[in-house]
């Protein structure tokens, strides 16, 4: 096991009066692969609301349980979601929003000045972002469209793609990011997160898709049905 | 309200004459009087109060019955006579003029100034080069004296005293606002700016504009309104006519931020002839009630007129705004496109008329309406009325309601925006097709203003 990024322990959730997360430990080491899979409605995309601080996302009493939610020796339930993505971590959403009116080069531009990172010269960075469209499979002229405006299913996905490559997050949380993308993507994106994980970027991959195992190295596998987490061999 | 940004709020003592509260037919013949109107003027503003007391307070639309017309003064004149340059405003009005930043508009090459301060204009500047070109852009009060046939001309005859109560009194009444006109063939480049304040606690506003472009002629006239704060009621009733001519093209921008006790109701009229355009842009962010549904009466063949509209309604307002298209000729267009945001309990609703009529077959007409909702308490309406007596004719209406931005707010916080942040990203974006309409300075103010309206939400 290496260095602990991510520690959870004890976690019940719901939303309104459901029980979505039922007790869910977890730990998750630097540079490591996680990979979630499991039927639809057995609580996958709500771990990665809730680590990311969707306010509908609620912890209950849990039977007087302690809940820990350690990332990076900080105490997540107390940061916002703003404060979570600052500290380092990413969700690639299942359905990403669209924003019209909003430009896939101002969302780029803020997010990447609020994580502390200076831009000199804003032609410089139009062409990094437009590198990086290319890298993910879009054209450059996506930088200058509206976030997910008219954007399909896999292109929505690929603009996730972009952000994660310009973020550089300690911790990202992918859910279900292969589903709408081809097979050109796939490849894109096993590639990426490949790469990002030598550099140190830890990942937890939700997944319907249990043959990327086959792709990618994966640390731990596990199941979530029901709202618990299970081992997986 | 009580930190609203733009209150400054200078004596009232100076104004050269204050009438007494209330309406009288003494009073409009005082009126009268004081500006040496000739006596058709007064025997049109006898006739409007008249009709202004038989008729009855609209109750088709928000309630009217809180308005006490008695307390209202109807008419007050600052200072005795019109400026022709800066130095010779007084300090205290100047001093309210520098806040809002008047000279700085004129230095950046704006066409044309006037300003109304109160019921009159007190300043007022045309740039030579118009002049030369036979462009004319004057109070109303001092239209009606260079120019009185043209004015007697158009005077209530595109929106007449009859059409409803408020025109009614505002015909009555009126004073101040802008007369201008531009001869055939003439095209103003720059955009024509009237700054109009009010500026005395229940001073009523009534001012009445013409504007005339003659055949082929194109003009871009812009108000802008910002209001210091008052304690009680006022209330604003302008008309507004505009007479647009074969072939010519006139718009009309408005950017509305009365302060949030105004009752601001409206009546703005275009005549648009044979290949002529009329464009409103109507940006509404203040007052406590706005009724307000610029028309196009499409006479002529292919006449085409737009309404563009944003409102932004927070605590306490109700935004009841919208647009009429009346086709009356053949191979007519429309577009109203009406954007609103309605927040802390905010209420906007959208009232617009579409009408086709037996003669304009071939006609053409689009609606849409965006409303964004920011949170539970607001409310967002719309009240569609479409009357199309022809088959040969198509209208388009599309309604969309964004209730909260909430997983907007969630994917930008998740890229590390504050939620604040996240709000002001998203009600930009959802602006920026109309500020792209707009002068860059009024796009500048609005953007100001719309963050201002959203302090505590936009950081």
């Amino acid at each position: 096991m290496t260095t602990p990024l991510l520690t959870i322990e004890n976690l019940e959730i719901s939303v309104g009066p459901k029980i979505v997360l039922n007790g869910i430990d977890l730990n998750v080491g630097k540079g490591e692969m996680v990979m979630i899979i499991g039927p639809n409605g057995g609580g996958k995309s709500s771990l990665a609301n809730f680590l990311m601080g969707n306010p509908n996302y609620l912890l209950t009493n849990n039977h007087g349980l302690n809940p820990t939610l350690q990332f990076d020796q900080q105490d997540l339930l107390t940061m916002s979601t703003e404060q979570r993505s600052k500290a380092g971590l990413f969700v690639s959403w299942q359905n990403p929003i669209s924003i019209p009116g909003l430009s896939v080069f101002s969302l780029c531009k803020t997010s990447y000045e609020v994580h502390g990172n200076k831009i000199h010269r804003l032609v410089e960075f139009k062409k990094m972002l437009e590198e990086l469209a290319i890298e993910v499979g879009l054209t450059k002229e996506y930088v200058s469209r509206n976030v997910n405006d008219g954007f399909s299913g896999g292109e929505r996905k690929r603009l996730e793609l972009l952000q994660l490559l310009l973020l550089s997050p300690k911790l990202a949380v992918l859910d279900e990011i292969d589903s709408g993308l081809d097979t050109q993507g796939i490849n894109i994106l096993i590639r990426i997160i490949s790469q990002m994980k030598i550099l140190g970027t830890s990942f937890i991959l939700i997944t319907h898709n249990e043959k990327l195992r086959g792709e990618i190295k994966v640390d731990q596998i596990l199941e979530m049905k029901n709202g618990r987490l299970s081992a997986r061999i | 309200m009580d930190d609203y940004q733009l209150g400054f709020n200078s004596a009232t003592d100076n104004y050269a004459y204050i009438a007494e509260k209330g309406l009288s037919e003494k009073l409009v013949r005082d009126i009268s009087k004081r500006k040496n109107e000739p006596k058709w003027m007064l025997k049109i503003r006898l006739e409007a109060l008249k009709q202004y007391e038989i008729m009855p307070i609209p109750t088709w639309g928000p309630d009217l019955t809180k308005i006490n017309f008695e307390d209202i003064y109807y008419y007050l004149k600052p200072v005795n006579k019109p400026y022709e340059t800066w130095e010779q405003v007084p300090d205290n009005v100047r001093k309210v003029f520098d806040a809002i930043g008047v000279p700085q508009a004129e230095k950046m090459m704006l066409a044309g100034v006037g300003n109304q301060y109160d019921s009159e204009v007190i300043y007022h500047s045309l740039q030579k080069v118009l002049a030369k070109k036979g462009v004319v852009f004057l109070s109303m009060d001092e239209g009606l004296k260079q120019y009185p046939e043209i004015v007697k001309k158009y005077f209530g005859k595109i929106v007449p005293y009859g059409d409803n109560k408020l025109a009614a009194l505002n015909t009555a009444v009126w004073s101040g606002g802008s007369f201008v006109y531009i001869p055939k063939n003439v095209v103003v480049d720059l955009p024509l700016q009237a700054y109009f304040r009010i500026n005395s606690e229940n001073a009523g506003q009534f001012e009445r504009t013409l504007i005339v472009a003659e055949e082929g002629s194109k003009v871009h006239y812009v108000e802008g309104c910002s209001a210091p704060a008052f304690s009680s009621a006022s209330l604003h009733a302008a008309v507004v006519e505009v007479a647009v001519k074969e072939k010519a093209k006139v718009r009309y921008t408005t950017v509305q931020n009365w302060y949030k006790t105004v009752y601001n109701l409206v009546t703005k009229r275009a005549i648009v002839e044979t290949d002529a355009t009329m464009e409103w842009i109507d940006c509404n962010l203040g007052s406590k009630l706005t009724m307000k549904y610029p028309s196009c009466v499409l006479m002529g063949e292919r006449a085409h007129g737009e309404m563009l509209s944003i409102a932004v309604a927070s605590e306490g307002q109700i935004l009841d705004t919208g647009a009429k298209m009346i086709h009356l000729a053949p191979h007519t267009t429309s577009k109203i496109t009406n954007k609103s945001i309605s927040r802390g309990g905010g209420r906007n609703s959208y009232r617009g008329q579409i009408k086709i009529t037996p003669q304009a077959e071939g006609s053409r007409s689009k609606v849409v309406c965006d409303a964004l909702i920011l949170d539970e308490k607001s409310r967002s309406d719309t009240y569609p009325n479409n009357q199309i007596m022809t088959n040969q004719a198509t209208l388009e209406h599309e309604a969309y309601v964004s209730r909260i931005g909430e997983e907007q707010i969630l994917y930008l916080m998740s890229r590390g925006m504050k939620q604040s942040e996240a709000e002001g990203m998203i009600i930009k974006g959802f602006l920026d097709p109309i500020m792209a309409e707009l002068p860059m300075e009024y796009a500048v103010e609005l953007n100001r203003l719309v963050r201002f309206e959203m302090v505590g939400s936009v950081g």
